[in-house]
């Protein structure tokens, strides 16, 4: 999801509460459902993109024409991530051995994930072109479960549909999917196969 | 890999056993490693647009934000603001040491908060009111704040504090000590209040501020540079004078040893840096020893020092888990 509008810096400089509120709103979720798969807990996740935002708010003298806040953003909230999978990992008392592991990998994942969020942003619009052009009802119930985490009974009742036929326009939709965005990333080809 | 157990894994549905035997095979396999890795990353991408956080949430978290905007101050290396936010869980990080703070509603009474407040071992938590009063709160103290009814604020301390309360006559402000409490009239004051101390003192160091007695009754006024000490077991009390900057020198990030035998000052470095110590001689027991030592000073320097003025002899063992032991000889 694009940016809809270009940011003013100068008014992020000024602490305009306007541009400060609109730039939270549109970039609170992508910051705060990212970190979310790697921190696991729903109120430290919300913190730490709360810390980012008011990291913003201490820098916003040194920002310039050709700052990218959306990088800048992005960057802080991953390191702040980092920072508490790293402390968690070595503070916390009576770790089992899978849990201190699953620690690693989230640490050794989220350092991975690429120093500029233009990739992401790109790779999570390629993945929302290719469910826009599935067929409307395949579409319609897969964006439910996908992107409203309904399950298919919520979904079915939802719908008035039974539960069987959710769960074949979506195994549908996911077919389509695949073959929609293996000719983009075959990766992402890989993906779907998994979602499968 | 096995795909239905990499889903199970990546949408969290997997048990304790299945994420047992997954992460054991990971951690043994350098390349299924790397592709667990590749599809975790690309699962979180393809999550980022889920809206998870509704639009109401969103207009609260940005409010709190907005806030704090207007709060926010710079702090030194050993001091931390916290903000207090109305519905959400604070975050306080100092030192390396990670502490989760929640603000608890009452609705019985219609109106009433309680808000709690720690400062973990190592650190010193700042906490800042709405009127823009502060208190300062000392290492492995715990404090809370409960407003009663809106102007009648009560607060209780195990540890030790400093309140810089901004004075407001439609509004009482008192801190609860069991036995005493400490009334502001608007005010600076230190007080140190542990549980297991048997005293209490409360030092002030600039307005007014009464002590009274539980019911109430005001057992004495005090000006500024007085020194109230009060003996919980004897129920009696003595006010003297003394130079302030020595009781709250710990704000600055300073230990203040007046008068201390060796136990009490091993207490306190106890208390500060986490560690458990023992006193194997009998030699020094009777001394007593004054000095001011930085916070931020390592355990062994300090170690180190005492060493230079009192010929003891330190032994450090370091745990894995829990304070290191150190024994002195």
């Amino acid at each position: 999801m694009a940016l809809g509008f270009d940011i003013n810096i100068n008014l992020l400089k000024k602490g305009d509460k306007a541009t400060y509120e609109a730039i939270y709103h549109e970039f609170f979720g992508v910051l705060y459902s990212l970190s979310l798969q790697y921190i696991s807990c729903p109120d430290d996740a919300e913190e730490i993109v709360q810390e980012s935002f008011m990291k913003l708010w201490e820098v916003k003298s040194d920002l310039h024409e050709n700052s990218n806040i959306k990088n800048f953003l992005y960057t802080i909230t991953k390191n702040h991530c980092l920072n508490y999978i790293r402390k968690k990992q070595i503070t916390s008392f009576h770790l089992k051995k899978y849990q201190y592991l699953e620690f690693q990998y989230n640490h050794d994942a989220m350092s991975k994930l690429g120093d500029n969020y233009n990739q992401i942003e790109e790779l999570s619009s390629k993945i929302d072109e290719a469910i826009d052009l599935l067929p409307k009802e395949l579409k319609g119930v897969f964006k439910m479960s996908r992107f409203e985490n309904l399950r298919y009974k919520d979904i079915s009742e939802k719908l008035g549909i039974s539960e069987k036929t959710v769960e074949a326009r979506i195994s549908k939709a996911l077919k389509k999917l695949r073959v929609e965005l293996k000719e983009y990333l075959p990766v992402i080809g890989v993906l779907t196969n998994l979602l499968l | 890999m096995d795909k239905v157990m990499l889903e199970k894994i990546l949408t969290k549905k997997a048990s304790e056993e299945e994420k047992e035997l997954f992460f054991q095979a990971i951690e043994s396999d350098e390349k299924l490693r790397h592709e667990y890795i590749r599809f975790k990353n690309l699962w979180a991408v393809s999550s980022i647009n889920n809206q998870l956080v509704s639009e109401t949430r969103k207009k609260q978290l940005f409010s709190e934000f907005w806030d704090r905007t207007k709060q926010r101050e710079s702090g030194s290396v050993n001091k931390v603001l916290l903000v207090v936010l109305k519905y959400a869980a604070i975050i306080f990080i100092s030192l390396g040491i990670g502490y989760i703070l929640r603000e608890i509603s009452q609705p019985e009474s219609g109106y009433s908060t309680v808000r709690e407040f720690s400062a973990a071992k190592g650190s010193i938590a700042t906490i800042l009111l709405s009127d823009s009063s502060k208190i300062w709160l000392n290492a492995n103290s715990d404090l809370t704040i409960n407003e009663k009814t809106p102007g009648h604020v009560v607060v209780r301390l195990d540890g030790e504090a400093y309140f810089e309360i901004k004075h407001n006559d439609k509004r009482s402000f008192i801190v609860d000590l069991g036995k005493i409490q400490v009334k502001d009239m608007g005010t600076k004051f230190n007080i140190k209040a542990y549980d297991e101390d048997e005293h209490i003192v409360a030092t002030l160091i600039d307005g007014k501020i009464d002590i009274q007695n539980k019911l109430k009754q005001k057992l004495i006024s005090m000006n500024p540079n007085d020194c109230f000490s009060f003996y919980k077991k004897e129920n009696s009390f003595i006010l003297r004078s003394i130079d302030p900057e020595l009781v709250t020198g710990w704000k600055e990030g300073k230990f203040v040893f007046l008068d201390l035998t060796l136990e009490e000052i091993c207490n306190e470095l106890e208390k500060w840096y986490n560690v458990d110590i023992t006193i194997n001689t009998k030699q020094y027991e009777k001394e007593k020893y004054t000095s001011v030592i930085k916070r931020s000073t390592s355990i062994k320097h300090v170690l180190e020092m005492l060493k230079i003025t009192t010929k003891i002899e330190y032994e450090i063992v370091e745990q894995d888990r829990g304070p290191d032991l150190i024994f002195l000889n």
